[in-house]
C-alpha cells in the first residue's frame, strides 16, 4: 500500500476541499482521500457507512469515533465486543484493525487485519472524518 | 449399502425423568414412577413445544430444510446465528463488482441446486476464465504458457490418469455404500500419496496440483484421495465437463438471491444473530437455547452448521464422542478464497501453480472492467498468504505474468469466523470410514443436516447443502406426521 498523497479530498458529503492534517498517535499524513480508497477496498464488502443503516455482516462505521464498541443501532454484537467498554479511538482503531480477531478474541469480524501502518492511519482519517 | 439406516436412540430412564420433572415437578423424581407416568409427561412435554421442529444453521441446507418442513405443515423456526442467511454463501460488491466471497458456481449437473433455480426462475452468467484464451501452468522453475491444442490434450491425460480410478470406486457417486469396500481400501490415501503411484509430466504436474488444491481448498497433503475421486466421478469423470460443473457459472442476482426466495417461500420464522449455546433433549422434546436468549422448545432439531463448529454447542445429552472427534479433527485446514483487480484488460486467463516455487494456487478471470481485469482465485494455505495485502498478493501472481500491478484485492476469512470455522473442503485421510456415516447419524430427536454431511453426492458444494437438508426434512416429516 503506498503512502497517503496530499491531493485534496472532495468531501463525499459535497461541501469543501479539507486539509490534509496528522494522525497525532501515528504521525502519518491524515489524507481522508486515501482512507476512502482504503475503506471501499477493505471495508465495504462487509460494513456501511451510511448513518442508520448497517452492512450486509457489519455495522455502520458512522460516528464510531467516539462511541462505545457494539453500539451501532440495530446491530447483534459478540459477547466479546459487547465487554469492551472504553470507546473507540483513533488509536484503539488502529490498533484493533492490526488483527481482529486476535485483539478481541470471539469477535466475530472474520477479518485478518490492515497490516500496513499507513492504509490504517488513512482508513482512521476516514472514519475520524465521518464522525465530524 | 446406502446411507446406513436411522437407528433411534432410546430414551433412557434418566432422560425422561428428566422430562417428567420439568413438566410436573420434582415429586415426578420419587423412585415409584411408573413408566406410565413417564410416558405421560413425556407425552404433555412434546405437546407443548414451541415448534415441531428448530433448524438451527440459515445456510442453504437449514433454508432449505425449513421451507419443506413449513409446507409439510411442521411449524418450523430458523435460527441463524449470523446477520444474514446464506451460511458459507455470501455475495457483496467490491469496486463495482458483485462478487461472491463464499460458495459460487453451479451447474446443471449438480440436481438439487439446478432444481432451485429452475423452480425460482433465477439466471446464470459465465465467469469468463472458465473457458480461458490463454491458460499459464507453473511447476517449480518450469513455466508453461498453454496454447495448444496438443498441450491440453497432456493436461487431460494427466488429469485421466489421476483420476483414473474414480469411475470404479464411485461408479454411484451418491451412494458411498454401492462400492464402499473400494473407499475403504484407499481411504488412507492422502491426494498427494496419489501422486506418487502415477507419473506425470511438469505440465500435469502444474496442473493437477493446482486443481485438486482449488477443489479441496487445502493442502494436496491433507485431504482425502477418496473423496477427491468422488468429485471427478460427479463431473461425470471428464476433463471437459470438470470446469464448466465445478468453475464457469454463477447466479447473475447471487447466491443470496436464491436463499432468499427460498426463505420466503418456506414462511418459517427466522431469527437472525441469534447462536445456539445449548441444546438439551428432554423425553421426546429438544429445548434450545440461544446464546443469552430465551430457551425455545421443539420436537425435533435438524442441525446445518457446520461440522467444525458442532463442538462448540453444548449437547445434553452429550453428542456422540465421534462427532465431536470429527467436529475438531475430521477437516483439514481450509484455504482462502480472493479476489484481485488488476491493471489493464487481460482476457480470459487462467493461472495455475503447483507452490513448488512460490505459492500455490489456481486463478481465473472473474470479470473484465473498462481497464481492468478481476481475478478470482485459492490459495491453499489460508495462514501463508494475507489475501487483504496487495503487495503479498501481487507477488503469488507475478510468478504467472511478471508486470501484473494488484490495484486491490479483499477476500472473506471463513476460518476466522466462528461460525464457520473455513470454507468447504474434503476430509482428511481417513475421514470416511472413520467418521462419515456417525456424521450424518441422527441422534435421539437431533437430525443432521448441512452441506458438508452425509451421501448427497455433491457434498461441499450448494447444490449438496440443499440436497441434504431436503432430504432430512422429508425423514423429519415422515417422523413427526406419522
Amino acid at each position: 500500500m503506498s503512502r497517503c498523497s496530499r491531493r485534496p479530498f472532495l468531501v463525499a458529503f459535497g461541501t469543501a476541499c479539507l486539509v490534509s492534517s496528522t494522525i497525532a498517535f501515528s504521525g502519518e499524513p491524515c489524507n481522508p482521500e486515501q482512507g476512502a480508497d482504503v475503506y471501499a477496498n477493505k471495508c465495504a464488502i462487509c460494513h456501511s457507512v451510511v448513518e442508520g443503516h448497517n452492512g450486509v455482516v457489519g455495522p455502520s462505521l458512522f460516528g464510531i469515533i467516539g462511541r462505545i464498541p457494539a453500539r451501532a443501532p440495530a446491530f447483534s454484537y459478540s459477547a466479546s465486543m459487547t465487554n469492551l467498554k472504553d470507546p473507540w479511538t483513533e488509536r484503539r482503531i488502529d490498533w484493533f484493525l492490526q488483527d481482529p480477531p486476535a485483539r478481541v478474541p470471539g469477535t466475530y469480524m472474520a477479518f485478518t487485519g490492515l497490516r500496513d501502518p499507513a492504509a490504517r492511519a488513512a482508513v482512521v482519517c476516514y472514519l475520524v472524518r465521518l464522525t465530524k | 449399502m446406502g446411507e446406513r439406516e436411522r437407528s433411534s436412540v432410546r430414551l433412557s430412564r434418566r432422560q425422561l425423568l428428566g422430562a417428567a420433572t420439568t413438566v410436573a415437578g420434582a415429586s415426578l423424581w420419587s423412585k415409584t414412577i411408573s413408566a406410565a407416568a413417564a410416558d405421560e409427561s413425556t407425552r404433555k412435554l412434546v405437546t407443548r413445544a414451541d415448534y415441531d421442529v428448530i433448524v438451527v444453521g440459515g445456510g442453504f441446507s437449514g433454508v432449505t430444510a425449513a421451507r419443506d418442513l413449513q409446507k409439510n405443515g411442521l411449524r418450523t423456526l430458523v435460527l441463524e446465528a449470523k446477520g444474514r442467511i446464506g451460511g458459507r454463501t455470501f455475495d457483496t460488491q467490491f469496486r463495482g463488482h458483485h462478487i461472491e466471497l463464499g460458495g459460487t458456481w453451479v451447474h446443471w449437473v449438480q440436481p438439487a441446486v439446478w432444481a432451485e433455480i429452475l423452480r425460482y426462475g433465477m439466471e446464470i452468467e459465465e465467469t469468463p476464465g472458465a473457458v480461458p484464451d490463454q491458460l499459464v501452468a507453473i511447476d517449480g522453475e518450469k513455466r508453461f504458457t498453454v496454447r495448444s491444442a496438443a498441450q491440453m490434450d497432456e493436461i487431460n491425460r494427466g488429469l485421466q490418469q489421476y483420476f483414473d480410478e474414480s469411475a470404479a470406486v464411485w461408479e454411484r457417486p451418491y451412494d458411498s455404500g454401492y462400492r464402499w469396500k473400494e473407499i475403504v481400501a484407499r481411504d488412507a490415501m492422502s491426494t498427494a500419496d496419489r501422486l506418487k503411484a502415477i507419473k506425470l509430466t511438469p505440465l500435469q504436474h502444474a496442473f493437477v496440483v493446482a486443481a485438486v488444491e482449488a477443489q479441496s481448498n487445502c493442502p494436496i497433503e491433507q485431504t482425502s484421495y477418496v473423496d477427491m475421486l468422488r468429485w471427478w466421478a460427479l463431473c461425470l469423470n471428464s476433463p471437459l465437463i470438470a470446469p464448466d460443473a465445478l468453475a464457469r457459472f454463477k447466479l447473475s442476482a447471487g447466491t443470496g438471491s436464491l436463499v432468499q426466495k427460498i426463505a420466503a417461500d418456506g414462511k418459517s420464522e427466522v431469527r437472525l444473530s441469534t447462536p445456539v449455546r445449548r441444546i438439551e433433549q428432554q423425553g421426546g422434546a429438544v429445548l434450545v437455547t440461544p446464546l443469552g436468549g430465551k430457551s425455545v422448545s421443539a420436537r425435533a432439531v435438524l442441525l446445518a452448521v457446520p461440522p467444525r463448529v458442532l463442538k462448540d454447542i453444548e449437547f445434553m445429552p452429550a453428542l456422540s464422542a465421534m462427532k465431536v472427534e470429527a467436529s475438531r479433527n475430521g477437516f483439514p485446514s481450509s484455504g482462502i478464497k480472493l479476489y484481485a483487480e488488476v491493471k489493464g484488460r487481460l482476457g480470459k486467463q487462467q493461472w495455475l501453480s503447483s507452490g513448488k516455487k512460490q505459492g500455490n494456487g489456481l486463478f481465473w478471470t472473474y470479470a473484465q472492467g473498462e481497464n481492468s481485469t478481476l481475478m478470482v482465485g485459492f490459495c491453499p494455505r489460508a495462514e501463508e498468504l494475507d489475501a487483504n495485502d496487495e503487495e503479498a498478493v501481487q507477488g503469488v501472481l507475478r510468478q504467472f505474468e511478471p508486470s501484473v500491478e494488484v490495484l486491490a484485492c479483499t477476500s472473506y476469512a471463513w476460518h476466522r469466523d466462528p461460525f464457520a470455522q473455513g470454507t468447504y473442503t474434503g476430509m482428511r485421510p481417513g475421514g470416511m470410514t472413520r467418521y462419515f456415516t456417525e456424521l450424518a447419524r441422527p441422534e435421539g430427536q437431533i437430525w443432521m443436516a448441512g452441506g458438508d454431511i452425509g451421501d448427497n453426492s455433491w457434498r461441499g458444494f450448494i447444490d449438496g447443502a440443499i440436497a441434504r437438508g431436503s432430504r432430512i426434512a422429508r425423514e423429519i416429516s415422515e417422523t413427526l406426521l406419522t
